[in-house]
């Protein structure tokens, strides 16, 4: 049963991109439609404390913004649709998108807000034992660990968290990161040091995963490998949090718009339209567009940024 | 059609003892992911009540069932036939993925 259905302007994604394109739009009475996807909230939604969304003095937590953001883009009339695109099809006019619900949207503009998914190693071993003792969302599993030893792999703002937040949680915490230094904030070092001089953290510093052991009962170690001498040594732990980085949701779109290292291209400068992708009427904002700055905020500009960019496009259509 | 709540106390009547089929949604509240699963199983329940029964187990009431079911991960849905588990998956899925899953295993 395939149900069609026409809208002017639809926003893929429900992270800060998607919902602040969303408030921006309808402000414009574009009428928008945002499509949440799988992950609704995005990746916030599986994060705790968000300390530098400016305004909220004294943080907040990732969940409870994603909510406010969405009652935010509900009060100025979006749609909001749950549902995950599956195709695409951008090389004729109106767009079409095809829906898990077997729902067929088509549209005249199109802004991507479809995020970036956790990654993981690619280790057989990592994919066995998942939801057996690996994960990618502490704060989603960090309660199954209660007084027992993890290791939380990698060594961004995302690794650094997990590894805070298990700390509280865990017996012990093993950080294992395959260089000496860490691309983490500053202040989330200095904490993370704090933890391990309270010896609550541990540092596995040049070191990579090698493999996730364990039986039928899950994961009950990890062999750790150092990046020089290839030595590897065994943890004895009972979870493994991977925390490596995200891949920008574009599978959909290959083959349909331009890409710059598995990201979409949008044409940046200052000349406006700066959100612009290789398709007329096609915008990108936030993660699924942007290697470097990747923050909730940068992702909330873009997504006004899209909004202003699809807005000109569509009063140009119509003119 | 609500759901039944499953916890420690009650989980060998609600699952191991019942005659039809059982899909129980391992969620907590603090677990976005679970968010999405619980609605889009609930929305299947709905649509074909008579083919399984749905029970929701949070977290907090189920912590030493989850440890004998050896669950590490939310969400979590578990399938069980005869009261023998048949399938398990970890992970946000959407509801037509889930609706294939059942089919595949039901």
């Amino acid at each position: 049963m395939t149900e069609l259905r026409h809208e002017s302007l639809i926003i893929l994604g429900s992270g800060p991109a998607g919902y602040a394109a969303a408030v921006y739009a309808a402000r414009a009475n574009l009428e928008p439609v945002l499509i949440t996807g799988m992950v609704m909230g995005g990746q916030l939604t599986t994060t705790t404390d968000v300390d530098n969304w400016p305004g909220d003095v004294e943080g907040l937590q990732g969940p409870d913004l994603m909510n406010r953001m969405q009652q935010h883009a509900e009060r100025f009339a979006t749609e909001i649709v749950y549902d995950h695109i599956s195709r695409v099809d951008l090389s004729r006019r109106p767009f079409i998108l095809q829906g898990e619900s077997q729902t067929h949207y088509t549209c005249d503009a199109l802004i991507v807000a479809t995020g970036a998914s956790a990654m993981y190693l690619g280790l057989d071993s990592e994919q066995a034992f998942m939801g057996k003792g690996v994960s990618a969302c502490a704060t989603c599993d960090g309660f199954f660990y209660r007084d027992q030893k993890v290791a939380v792999v990698g060594g961004g703002n995302t690794a650094i968290e997990e590894a805070l937040y298990l700390s509280n949680i865990a017996a012990e915490v093993t950080l294992v990161h395959r260089r000496e230094g860490m691309r983490a904030e500053k202040i989330l070092q200095d904490k993370l040091h704090q933890k391990v001089a309270e010896g609550k953290v541990k540092l596995c510093l040049n070191h990579i995963l090698d493999e996730v052991l364990g039986d039928d009962a899950g994961v009950n170690a990890i062999r750790v490998k150092h990046v020089d001498s290839g030595t590897t040594q065994l943890l004895d732990l009972a979870g493994v949090f991977i925390a490596i980085g995200h891949r920008p949701n574009t599978e959909i779109f290959d083959g349909h718009l331009t890409m710059n290292n598995g990201y979409i291209s949008i044409k940046s400068g200052l000349e406006g339209d700066a959100t612009a992708c290789s398709v007329p009427g096609v915008f990108a904002a936030g993660d699924v567009a942007d290697q470097v700055y990747r923050q909730a905020v940068t992702s909330a500009g873009f997504g006004c940024m899209a909004a202003l960019d699809a807005e000109k496009y569509l009063d140009n259509l119509d003119a | 059609m609500e759901p039944i709540e499953v916890n420690d106390s009650n989980y060998q009547r609600e699952v191991l003892d019942a005659e039809q089929p059982v899909l129980v949604d391992i969620w907590a509240p603090w677990c976005g992911p679970c968010k999405l699963v619980g609605p889009a199983a609930i929305r299947l329940a709905s649509r074909n009540p008579d083919r399984f029964k749905l029970v929701m187990a949070n977290m907090e009431d189920f912590e030493q069932t989850a440890a004998i079911l050896n669950v590490r991960a939310t969400p979590t849905l578990l399938l069980f036939k005869n009261g023998e588990e048949i399938a398990r998956r970890s992970g946000a899925v959407m509801e037509s993925q889930l609706s294939n899953w059942l089919d595949q295993n039901l």
